[in-house]
């Protein structure tokens, strides 16, 4: 049990939930100073960062073939980029 | 020899689970994508009444699920580990652990959709409350089916041990576990965190 707790998965795990905490402060947060149109481009931002380290550390990606771990990029930057498009272009 | 050591050679790359399987995850991630597209267009048009709507969801029950999906992802990631490790004991364990985890996020769901429903708060309030429903209860179909799928898996490792489903099958049922607890990822900051200015 101890090899699984004391991983690399461990320490992503960790990541993964403070910056899950974090923006889940930010959006608790009565404080109109921390709410932009920029942190919610930020916010989804992290989140997709948040993806990314669950496709490579959790789904193995990492190790794959080229090919895999190239089509997770293209949907992880691609969605990304459409999505913060969508989002910005009301701004 | 740095390289060497960073980087793995070709032939000791292997992609996790079956190639089916990544067609299958990835094109439904594509489909989500266009859907978060969609949600994020229709706000742009009415941005008010979005954050307004926004408000009345209960961002603990938002946080609390994307823990519980992610400490699943985690319990998901370490079967498949134990599971190259041969260790058939710990991979049924944390199988287990990853069912649990789901189902705690069905109850929460429950709760979270009962309180919705008990405020008279349905798909038809408004648009913002049609996409909620929408995109979450797709997701929820993708947990109960997630859950049938590591469960199956679970049954098999059981029957038949390990070498019966082999690596292979675990990994399948894992990589389509990932993908639920991806596309919760994306969609909590969406339905919950961006009324923002």
């Amino acid at each position: 049990m101890k090899n699984y707790i004391y991983s690399k998965n461990t320490v992503v795990l960790l990541f993964l939930v403070i910056l899950t905490l974090l923006s889940w402060y930010v959006g608790l947060s009565g404080d109109e100073s921390l709410k932009s149109d920029a942190d919610s481009v930020v916010m989804i931002f992290l989140s997709f960062l948040k993806t990314g380290l669950v496709i490579l550390f959790f789904m193995e990606v990492k190790s794959s073939k080229p090919e895999l771990l190239g089509m997770c990029g293209v949907w992880m930057v691609g969605s990304c980029v459409l999505t913060s498009s969508v989002l910005l272009s009301y701004i | 020899m740095l390289a060497q050591a960073t980087f793995l050679k070709q032939e000791q790359r292997r992609n996790p689970g079956e190639l089916g399987v990544w067609v299958f995850v990835l094109a439904d991630m594509f489909v989500f994508t266009m859907l978060f597209c969609l949600f994020l267009h229709y706000r742009n048009e009415d941005v008010f009444s979005f954050n307004e709507s926004m408000k009345k969801l209960n961002l603990h029950y938002g946080m609390i699920n994307t823990v519980i999906l992610l400490f699943s992802s985690w319990f998901a990631a370490n079967a498949a580990m134990a599971m190259h490790k041969s260790s058939l004991r710990a991979c049924k364990r944390f199988m287990l652990l990853t069912m649990l985890c789901g189902l705690s996020f069905l109850v929460l769901k429950g709760f979270e959709y009962s309180e919705k429903l008990s405020y008279g708060i349905t798909p038809y309030s408004n648009e913002f409350f049609m996409f909620y429903y929408v995109l979450t209860g797709i997701h929820l179909l993708h947990v109960i089916i997630g859950i049938f799928v590591v469960g199956f898996a679970w049954i098999r490792l059981k029957v038949v041990g390990g070498e019966g489903i082999g690596s292979v099958g675990i990994e399948n049922a894992v990589t389509y576990w990932h993908m639920v607890d991806l596309l919760w990822i994306i969609l909590f900051p969406l339905l919950y965190l961006l009324p923002l200015s």
